[in-house]
């Protein structure tokens, strides 16, 4: 095991830095375009506005008229049987399904979060800034989130239910 | 220590490739990152000037790279107020 003919291999080392290399770029690029087309909208057919408060959310149906509503948690006693607990709400936010639904999602107060883990939304609201989610739902059905950014006493009693129809 | 580097790609040559990927990665991340400090809409240095974000053009492309959606052919569709 002395090492009179295992130094000085310049060509292989040079084959195999340049080859991952060049392996790696190839994964990178394409991966990068695919990054930067996921942020494109793709022409979305209506909007709405998602406005976090302490503690619920308001949202607003502004395309065809004025619908305003705040959407709170359901307490405990006032649940259904089969209702799931802190996750209900009084007013859902009802949408299409298989349309490009835009949301713009801000805050009034402090920061939250506009999450829905099963559609993959989680978007912060930051008072003062607005921010930008579309999704396009092919699934019909009632969709649970919660609140994601800590944003006071009731941080976890501030839930989202979409409820997407056909 | 550039001497020193280039002694060492005279004695391996095979060295020379890690030095240009290694440098080009590096480099590419530093000019990235001036680019997101100067050009990103987010980002304020004027302490004069607290909303810069209010002489965004409509038409013009932040991003760094734009695959299907061209700014600069963007059509108005709402009204000057």
């Amino acid at each position: 095991l002395t090492n009179t003919s295992i130094t000085d291999a310049q060509e292989m080392e040079t084959i195999w830095t340049i080859l991952p290399a060049i392996i790696l770029i190839s994964i990178a690029l394409p991966s990068l375009r695919i990054l930067y087309l996921t942020d494109e909208i793709n022409d979305p057919s209506f909007t709405i506005k998602s406005i976090g408060h302490q503690w619920y959310w308001t949202y607003e149906y502004t395309d065809y008229g004025g619908l305003i509503f705040n959407s709170y948690m359901l307490p405990p006693l006032f649940l259904n049987p089969g209702d799931l607990r802190l996750l209900e709400v009084d007013n859902r936010v009802v949408l299409p399904i298989e349309a490009p639904v835009r949301m713009m999602i801000t805050s009034q107060d402090v920061l939250h979060s506009w999450t829905i883990p099963t559609l993959g939304l989680k978007t912060d609201a930051v008072p003062g800034r607005l921010n930008q989610t579309v999704f396009t739902a092919t699934r019909p059905g009632v969709y649970y989130g919660q609140c994601s950014e800590i944003c006071g006493a009731n941080h976890s009693f501030m839930p989202i239910v979409a409820e997407l129809i056909p | 220590s550039l001497r020193h580097v280039g002694g060492l790609c005279r004695k391996h040559p095979s060295l020379i490739p890690l030095f240009v990927f290694i440098g080009t990665g590096a480099t590419g991340a530093t000019l990235y990152l001036l680019r997101l400090a100067l050009l990103n809409p987010d980002v304020c240095w004027d302490r004069n000037n607290p909303e810069p974000w209010n002489k965004l053009g409509p038409n013009d492309q932040y991003k760094f790279y734009s695959v299907n959606v061209d700014y600069s052919k963007l059509k108005k569709e709402r009204p000057d107020f």
